[in-house]
């Protein structure tokens, strides 16, 4: 098939389309599928390419290098590439308009195979002799670098003819740049690009034209950007150390920038320093050691901040673990290493004495730093200066500063052990070692519960290397500290203690304090003991395979205690544990299923209600939420298959055929209502996919006890466990069922006819039903929230509040049971759809008389608390008079609300922007709430607010500076200290509103 | 002396006190609280030490128990300590103390600020200067210094 470009269609086609020759692919086909010549394409744009007018003959060269670009890199005869090498070679000298098309047309070529040894050079001498990088504009440069990047290192061979003239050309040609864009380029090309090239007498001048980029100054123009500072920065360290010949003027560099009181040149010298230990060889570097060793310990020791300090302690580790492989040089002195170890204890050893002193945090971590670096630093430092540590808390008197050194000891032992330098692995220190295992075991014996509880936390530290008798005397210490300890803080350190011994020592902690010394036998729940020793059981209970034998135990404790503080207290300590080992500890709930816990345990519950007399727990719901927390937990980690078993066992439980247990009718006493909870906590966390039984039955039942009940908490259970289940419901047509009953149902509480109370139950129950509709992605939600907005206007006032309050559980960030922690669906933008079809309540807010707005007013507030930014950015004009407004209503609770909902807004950046627009009207109202005499939290609230908006730019505000800090003056004396304090902040944040 | 060195290296760092407990009659709205020593400490506790990166608090310079207030007569008298008798920064933090509480304190307040008494070699020179309206005045106006006072201040907040 013939092409269907003519000369005449072609020159026509790159005359009515301007950025034509930027995309002609189809010539590239044609010339591929061989319907069309390179050399034909050159005929039919001779008239172009030899036009007198630069602009033109750049088009035509333009489509010339665009259809190279397009071409396949192995397209080319080498007899044709020759021809297009010295032809584009040519252009390079033609007017300054054709040369970036010359430019691009010389990249396209040498991404082609084929090119033969002469031709890179050719092209780079062309280059040499007729471009000058630096008049270029910023695109035309960044092509040259990628021109240099695919010319040096691929053809590097053909090249070397160039000698040095080659590296001088990169130095020349990179010099001076300037632009962040070509900058990010050259630093992420340059490093393999100085690797290849042997730099010889121009590695000074090549490091020069790198070194004078840092530390990089570069601000990004917005936090998105693509480049940033920190990023540039990086990779320039990358070129500063691509090389060993650049080691003395890297180091040199680095010691001067060091110098300067300005903070990022300190953080990036210390992270090209730690670069520069991995790329250059430890030889090289150790050449520079005291006056590196000078600069890291003064920024070590009094630098300006934590980073700084911690970046210098980084710095020595890694120096000296760089030079731990130097081999010896002249005999055991003069080993670099060692050297550096005595300079850094002796630098650190004089401030030790002094706990109080700046100096000491600074010369501990660094003393620290070193040890981490490797084992023979730990062993020093273990053998020459924890001796003397000892030697001073044992002189000083305070109990808090021998806590300090304390806590020291129990860092240092740490690193050492995980240096392996234990008595065990390097018996040179043994001696050492004992003296402060020896120093923690006095010291747990001291009345000072600071003192205690350090020495406690380094035995444990030091558990997996203690000989038998001192494990004998640590377990007695253990066990006595767990009776008799009166302080929480100390029992929570021999918890973490004995939990230590367990997993390095099981049948040895089994035997001896589960069995024995801790043994819960004969106790009843009133000794203050049995509590103490259960949540020791617990502790040990994660380890394998201790657990099963406790989790035995505390089943049958449960189930056969009639002491309602042994089954509070056993929940605890249960609660405890499964909040510590979370995901972490398989092991444990592996233990719960195999003793059929959960089982036992709601069966236990249903017996408890039915004999409510004897088992009065059953109406406390504090221990109803600890035993929930248990069984949620349990739930949740099973797997579907063993959910499946679960549920089907729960509901039989729940909904028996006989009529002893009716946990979810309105008729049934207190006790059988408040165990709905418990039904929530075992339905709740199922995954989507395990189908409870008749769950349109379980639905309607809670949708009937949440209208009806008078028992607040099992209201609030039923709403949500009802919510969770339509959220995870399978099947949509068998939903839209259950959800139109549910909906009639509704309907039909809070009608005019019915019962006040249930009509305003019935209305929290749609803001329920309405949140687990809407993150499954419901199609007819916004029937529901227009039912909702509606109800807004109701006559009876308790009715339309709640349904502005329904606003808040839609709405809210964390609804328990309804989280994907309980495997919810939660599609994206759920909040933002609530959002856009609850925003009708502002047209019909603006149609009421501004008396009426109350409840519009509270539904706005909780609907714009916890929206997405991006929702919210559109419509805001929208939403903002009627916000604003609402700060000029008298009623306190609303004020709070509102308050805090724009207090929200103003703390997260993305949200104040909106908001910005609004200071005018704004300031005033806050300025004036800050003195409302009614409500402490409503003034608090309003400095708060006056202190985000200070974060505005500050050209919106100064018109309004000195009004504000004149009335905050009055709020300095508010009678109220907590709101003088918000003053404070506010007035402050004022005053440096505009002040450089 | 370099001018980057300081002139006390290794200063005693003081612990700092907690922070004040809210009590049932501060969150109580019909309750009055008046100001006491430990409010005036909390507004200048936190003021950085122009030498040191720590505030006045761990360096000791500022003291609860060395603040007097009296909410009938409106009086306010701090007293502080400088770390070193010869501290050449003792006027600069005197300054930024007065600074703070003018700031910071309604203005039904006479606020004096001294130094301890046989803490500095020239403590009557700056507790002269320290009182003279007219000389912090004038010092305020000076915008270098007003710049470091802000500095030492502003991190406070």
């Amino acid at each position: 098939m013939e092409s269907a470009w003519s000369r005449e269609s072609l020159l026509l086609a790159i005359k009515r389309d301007p950025s034509f020759h930027l995309k002609c692919p189809s010539l590239a086909s044609d010339i591929v599928a061989r319907r069309f010549t390179l050399v034909g394409l050159v005929e039919n744009l001779k008239d172009l390419l030899t036009d007198p007018e630069p602009s033109q003959r750049a088009v035509g060269l333009g489509v010339l290098s665009s259809v190279l670009q397009e071409l396949p890199v192995d397209f080319l005869r080498e007899d044709e590439l020759q021809f297009v090498v010295t032809f584009f070679c040519d252009r390079l000298k033609d007017h300054h308009d054709v040369v970036p098309a010359a430019l691009r047309g010389i990249r396209s070529i040498l991404r082609m195979t084929g090119l033969t040894a002469e031709q890179p050079v050719q092209i780079l001498r062309s280059i040499m002799l007729n471009i000058t990088c630096q008049s270029s504009p910023q695109e035309d440069r960044l092509i040259i670098y990628q021109i240099l990047d695919l010319l040096i290192l691929p053809h590097l061979e053909s090249l070397k003819v160039l000698g040095p003239d080659l590296v001088y050309h990169v130095i020349t040609t990179i010099d001076g740049e300037r632009d962040p864009r070509n900058l990010q380029y050259l630093f992420t090309m340059l490093p393999a690009m100085v690797k290849g090239l042997t730099l010889g007498h121009l590695a000074e001048d090549f490091f020069e034209a790198m070194a004078c980029y840092f530390p990089v100054d570069y601000r990004a123009p917005n936090d998105e950007e693509e480049i940033t500072r920190i990023g540039l920065a990086h990779a320039l360290a990358d070129c500063l150390t691509a090389v060993p010949e650049f080691t003395d003027y890297c180091i040199n560099l680095i010691l001067e920038k060091i110098d300067t009181p300005l903070r990022v040149a300190k953080n990036d010298s210390l992270h090209l320093l730690s670069k520069a230990y991995q790329a250059f060889p430890a030889a090289n570097i150790a050449v520079h050691l005291s006056s590196l060793w000078m600069t890291l310990s003064r920024e070590a020791l009094s630098g300006p901040d934590f980073e700084v300090r911690e970046g210098a302690r980084q710095c020595v580790t890694q120096l000296l673990r760089c030079l731990a492989n130097l081999p010896l040089l002249n005999g055991h002195q003069s080993q670099p290493m060692r050297q550096l170890l005595g300079d850094v204890v002796s630098a650190s050893i004089s401030s030790l004495s002094g706990v109080h002193t700046s100096l000491f945090v600074p010369a501990t971590e660094l003393l620290l730093a070193a040890a981490k670096s490797c084992a023979v630093a730990s062993e020093h430092i273990l053998v020459k200066v924890m001796p003397q540590v000892v030697d001073i808390c044992s002189e000083i008197k305070s109990q808090t500063d021998q806590s300090i050194y304390l806590r020291v000891v129990s860092k240092f032992l740490d690193v050492c052990i995980s240096q392996n330098v234990t008595p065990e692995n390097t018996p040179s220190v043994s001696v050492q070692w004992n003296l402060l295992v020896q120093l923690f075991f006095v010291s747990s014996n001291h009345e000072g519960n600071l003192l205690r509880k350090e020495a406690i936390h380094g035995l444990t530290t030091v558990v997996p290397t203690l000989s038998s008798n001192e494990r004998q005397t640590l377990y007695n210490l253990i066990c006595s500290r767990i009776d008799e300890e009166y302080s929480p803080d100390i029992r929570e350190e021999v918890l973490q203690c004995l939990f230590a011994c367990a997993v390095h020592y099981t049948a040895e902690v089994e035997q001896t304090i589960v069995k024995d010394k801790l043994s819960l036998q004969d106790f009843n729940g009133t000794d203050p003991q049995f509590a103490r020793r259960l949540e020791a059981h617990c502790c040990v209970a994660a380890v394998d395979p201790i657990g099963g034998v406790i989790f035995s135990f505390l089943v049958k404790l449960i189930t056969t205690s009639a002491d309602p503080v042994v089954i509070h207290t056993t929940f605890v300590s249960l609660r405890k544990l499964l909040k510590t080992s979370a995901d972490k500890s398989p092991y444990v709930y592996k233990c719960l299923r195999q003793c059929d816990f959960l089982n036992q345990i709601l069966l236990w519950w249903v017996n408890c209600v039915s004999s409510v007399q004897e088992c009065e727990w059953v109406k406390d719901e504090e221990v109803i939420d600890q035993v929930c927390f248990v069984v949620s937990a349990i739930v949740r980690n099973m797997t579907p298959e063993l959910q499946g078993e679960a549920v089907h066992r729960t509901v039989s439980l729940f909904f028996p055929g006989s009529n002893q247990f009716r946990p979810c009718e309105v008729s049934s006493p207190v006790h059988h209502n408040l165990a709905v909870a418990l039904l929530e906590a075992a339905l709740a966390p199922l995954h989507p996919d395990v189908q409870v039984p008749d769950v349109h039955k379980l639905c309607n039942a809670l949708v009937k006890l949440a209208i009806s009940c008078r028992y607040p908490s099992a209201v609030i259970s039923a709403n949500r466990l009802c919510a969770n289940l339509i959220n995870k419901h399978p099947n949509a047509i068998l939903l839209d069922t259950m959800v139109l009953s549910i909906y009639e149902t509704l309907k039909a509480a809070h009608a005019e006819t019915s019962p006040e109370h249930d009509a305003v139950q019935a209305v929290a129950t749609y803001g329920w039903i309405i949140r687990g509709l809407a993150m499954r992605g419901y199609s007819s939600l916004e029937i529901w929230i227009n039912g909702l907005t509606e109800l807004l206007e109701d006559n009876r006032q308790g009715v339309a509040m709640s349904a502005a309050g329904a606003f808040e559980s839609m709405m809210k960030e964390s609804a328990q049971s309804l989280d994907s922690e309980n495997y919810c669906t939660s599609r994206l933008f759920y909040k933002q759809r609530i959002f856009e079809s609850g925003l009708k309540l502002v047209s019909k807010a603006r149609l009421k008389p501004s008396g009426d707005r109350t409840p519009y007013l509270y539904a706005l507030a909780y609907l714009l608390k916890d929206v997405p930014a991006n929702a919210l950015v559109s419509k805001f004009g929208e939403v903002a008079p009627l916000l604003i407004e609402t700060l000029s209503q008298t009623s306190t609770a609303l004020l709070e609300l509102a308050l805090s909902t724009i207090g929200g807004l103003l703390h997260k950046s993305a949200y104040s922007n909106m908001l910005t627009d609004y200071v005018q009207t704004l300031v005033p109202r806050l300025l004036q709430l800050a003195n409302f005499e009614h409500s402490m939290q409503v003034r608090r609230t309003a400095l708060d607010c006056l202190s985000e908006i200070s974060k505005f730019p500050t050209h919106l505000l100064l018109p309004f500076k000195d009004e504000v800090i004149c009335k905050l003056s009055a709020c300095l004396d508010d009678k109220k200290r907590l709101v003088r304090k918000d003053a404070v902040k506010a007035r402050s944040c004022w005053l440096a509103v505009g002040v450089a | 002396m370099s001018p980057d060195e300081k002139e006390n290296r290794n200063p005693t760092i003081h612990k700092r006190i907690e922070d004040r407990e809210i009590t049932p009659e501060e969150l109580d709205d019909s309750v009055v609280d008046e100001f006491d020593c430990r409010e005036i400490f909390d507004l200048i506790r936190s003021i950085n030490d122009p030498e040191h990166p720590l505030s006045l608090e761990e360096l000791n310079v500022v003291e609860e128990r060395l603040i007097e207030v009296d909410n009938k007569r409106n009086s306010i008298d701090v007293m502080f300590t400088p770390t070193i008798p010869h501290c050449s920064m003792a006027t600069l933090i005197g300054l930024c103390i007065r600074v703070q509480l003018l700031r910071t304190l309604p203005p039904r307040f006479k606020v004096s600020v001294k130094i301890s008494p046989g803490t500095h070699a020239t403590e009557e020179a700056i507790n002269k200067q320290l009182a003279d309206k007219e000389r912090v005045a004038a010092a305020l106006e000076n915008k270098h210094l007003i710049k470091v006072i802000n500095e030492c201040i502003c991190k406070s907040n």
